[in-house]
């Protein structure tokens, strides 16, 4: 038993507000509504994380921690690109990385991870989850080639990604097929931004007979099947994002109720005050334990990593929503700015509830398991 | 990071669990009801090396490490032993055996921890007075000293196992004029004159724990019975927190996955509207928010015991963290238990409303839920 980060997390955790910080990093503010100046902006920020080792695979238990708090760092400090950047760097690649032929990963790989090429995980469909209701995307083995049909929604980063991991169902099982993004008959709508201001908009696929090679398709073996890697994944993105954005409204309270006077004296100096920031620092201090434990637990390949999964999920992206909205009534009037972090994490937790493993059916897979 | 228990440790909290299902479990009821002390139960735990688990051999102690210490009293909550049961054991073991063991001088240890270990004498800490509650420093009691002895005079109140302690661990001013540096702790033996518990208190939950006032009037006491330095009393107390926080809190987080086991399998037996209940989403939610909850507070308790493992200074925030969170929001999974026994968890018979009135202590004892905001706040 160990409850401490290493010191190689820390470093790591360090190196990315570093590289937020630096003169290098690129600024989000005009790239909103463009998906081309969204995806270069993605490009570089990943070319300058990876350099820096961030985007390193997680191949172990010790590992999936360091990585755990340095991606809820890069939430936190970087609340644009966070989301964008990880789905295409983090969720793509590292299903490529663990499933992917070697020549997926040879001609893949190494351009995700350098931010030469952009990844889009094409998941969901009509509604964001994909537990209730089967995939009605499907496809059919013609020749050497599958046949694509059907549409994907809530695709983040569909306005500039160059590869899609398209989710179907192939002989009545599920399986991934590497779509790219000039691939004839795949027609992209962008979408609308998400709430908050992130770079990532959420847009649309419709595949009308896109034909893909054979060797595009992935379909892991093993006892979890290829939804529950591919949910499991976003859910960690999901809650080192929630995660980040806690940390972020936390301290932003924290350093006003310092700073701001009023009635003579700092508002930390009042009782209502202070008690708000101990609950959300003992939310916070919660929600990392349990962000930690889990990508600790999906490394080790633990039995019951899927569960404790969700039961994180719930707790990180519920608890965020609570600090968020506590941080937004210490802040007051200074919250109510659109810049202002607090408030991009009380517009952004929100997304981290409804999407991957919904919150309400994440609590209907933890009550069955243990029922 | 490593969140992993040791073979040994998983092994042990197995072996807890199926002593105390079998030794512990089945008197808990009967003890409840009549709200009485289960001495016979407290002795098994003695025999099984439960009661100074963590304090030397020689003393019959075993040595255990603080994880396992804690685990173990996870294992007790989980086994289904009351909230009461485990709250005389934490008071007994950890706020006076402890503190002999830390600050006692060695004719102390001889003389007071054999027979606290083995269980055939109980102990209680007397800090609390009904004008000093989490404001220690406003203590009234005094301890005067006149030679060679000191003499208490002032009163005690909520003192776990005060009706049936054999050895209090007194906290009284040695120097009133000063605050926290004033106050001193001492030894005091049942029977002694001029100190007497009154009567057993009333109280919501936790029942099977007796819990009373304890009063000195003129009570002498030798010089020897001083533990530690005149006016330590105050950090000696401090001291007990990380035990306090971890091993007192434990058995709460496990009394939490009994009533989750209980309630899941409740569930899946209720039948209404043509199916189990377990079936309904209302259900499952709040089973899983129950889960949900057992893990998180499983974490920082953990977390606080490592901490203390690890030989670092007062983990005053870590403790503060785990105490307000397990105090606070284990509320809602207590309720949600006796919820899903519908009138069934109104009962007695099933358990619920006995954790449930048990559970509401956790935000309460110790140092209330505000007095920890005010200790995190501090620390920000």
């Amino acid at each position: 038993m160990n409850f401490d980060l290493s010191d190689s997390d820390k470093n790591r955790v360090a190196a990315v507000a570093e590289v937020v910080a630096g003169s290098d990093y690129p600024a989000t503010a005009t790239a909103a509504n463009d998906a081309t100046a969204c995806g270069n902006v993605l490009r570089k920020g990943t070319l300058l994380l990876s350099a820096a080792g961030h985007l390193a695979s997680s191949d172990n238990a010790e590992r999936a921690v360091g990585t755990m708090a340095a991606m809820a760092a890069l939430a936190e400090h970087d609340a644009k690109c966070y989301l964008p950047l990880e789905m295409s760097a983090r969720v793509v690649a590292r299903f490529i990385d663990t499933f992917g032929t070697a020549d997926q990963k040879k001609r893949y790989l190494a351009g995700l991870l350098a931010g030469k090429t952009l990844g889009a995980l094409a998941l969901a469909e009509n509604t964001m989850n994909v537990v209730n209701d089967p995939l009605s995307a499907t496809a059919t083995a013609q020749g050497n080639e599958y046949v694509l049909e059907g549409a994907k929604n809530h695709v983040v980063n569909a306005a500039c990604a160059d590869l899609f991991a398209v989710v179907a169902t192939l002989e009545g099982e599920p399986a991934a097929f590497l779509v790219e993004r000039e691939t004839a008959k795949l027609s992209i709508q962008a979408g609308a931004p998400l709430p908050g201001g992130g770079l990532a908009g959420c847009g649309s696929l419709h595949l009308e007979g896109c034909s893909v090679a054979t060797e595009a398709m992935i379909r892991p073996s093993g006892k979890q099947g290829l939804l529950e890697h591919l949910r499991i994944w976003e859910n960690e993105v999901l809650v080192a994002g929630a995660l980040g954005r806690m940390q972020a409204a936390l301290a932003e309270a924290q350093a006003h109720a310092r700073e701001h006077v009023t009635g003579g004296k700092p508002l930390i100096a009042y009782q209502e005050v202070a008690f708000k920031l101990a609950e959300m620092l003992t939310l916070t201090q919660t929600a990392q334990l349990m962000a930690y434990k889990t990508a600790w637990l999906t490394a080790a390949g633990d039995r019951e990593s899927a569960v404790f999964n969700a039961c994180t999920k719930v707790f990180c992206t519920e608890a965020a929503e609570r600090v968020s909205s506590e941080a937004l009534s210490i802040l007051s009037a200074r919250g109510l700015s659109a810049d202002c972090p607090a408030q991009v994490s009380y517009q952004q937790v929100k997304y981290t509830q409804v999407a991957g493993t919904s919150n309400e059916i994440a609590r209907v897979m933890i009550g069955d398991a243990e029922m | 990071m490593d969140f992993s228990f040791t073979r040994e440790q998983d092994m042990f909290r197995k072996e807890v669990i199926r002593f105390a299902r079998k030794e512990i479990v089945p008197r808990v009821e009967e003890h409840d009801l009549k709200g009485t002390f289960d001495f016979e139960s407290f002795r098994k735990m003695g025999a099984f090396g439960l009661l100074g688990l963590h304090l030397p051999e020689k003393y019959g102690g075993s040595d255990a490490d603080v994880v396992t210490t804690v685990m173990a009293g996870e294992a007790l909550g989980e086994a289904g032993v009351d909230g009461g049961l485990t709250l005389s054991y934490g008071a007994h073991t950890f706020l006076c055996a402890d503190t002999l063991f830390c600050h006692g001088t060695e004719a102390q240890r001889e003389k007071y921890l054999p027979g606290l270990i083995s269980g055939e004498q109980i102990g209680c800490m007397g800090l609390t007075e009904p004008d000093a509650g989490s404001d220690v420093a406003s203590m009234r009691t005094t301890a005067e000293k006149r030679d060679g002895s000191y003499v208490l005079n002032g009163s005690k109140i909520f003192i776990t196992n005060g009706p049936i302690a054999d050895v209090a661990l007194v906290y009284a001013k040695t120097d009133p004029t000063k605050q926290h540096e004033g106050i001193s702790a001492f030894i005091v033996e049942k029977g002694t004159k001029g100190f007497s518990a009154g009567e057993p208190l009333k109280k919501m939950g936790c029942r099977t724990s007796t819990t009373s006032e304890l009063f000195f009037q003129d009570c002498e006491i030798p010089e020897e019975n001083l533990v530690g330095q005149e006016g330590f009393g105050f950090l000696m107390a401090m001291q007990t927190v990380e035990w306090d926080r971890s091993a007192l809190l434990a058995p709460m987080v496990g009394a939490i996955r009994h009533t989750l086991d209980k309630s899941s399998g409740y569930a899946k037996k209720r039948t209404q509207f043509g199916r189990p209940i377990s079936h309904f989403q209302a259900t499952k939610h709040k089973i899983a928010d129950m889960r949900i909850f057992y893990e998180s507070a499983r974490l920082l308790v953990y977390r606080i015991a490592w901490c203390k493992e690890q030989g670092r200074p007062l983990n005053h925030l870590e403790a503060a963290v785990a105490k307000l969170y397990v105090g606070d929001w284990s509320l809602k999974p207590n309720n949600d238990a006796v919820l899903i026994h519908g009138g069934y968890g109104y009962c007695h018979e099933y358990g619920m409303e006995r954790a449930f009135r048990d559970g509401r202590l956790a935000p309460i004892g110790g140092g209330t839920s505000d007095i920890q905001k005010k200790i995190i706040s501090k620390l920000m």
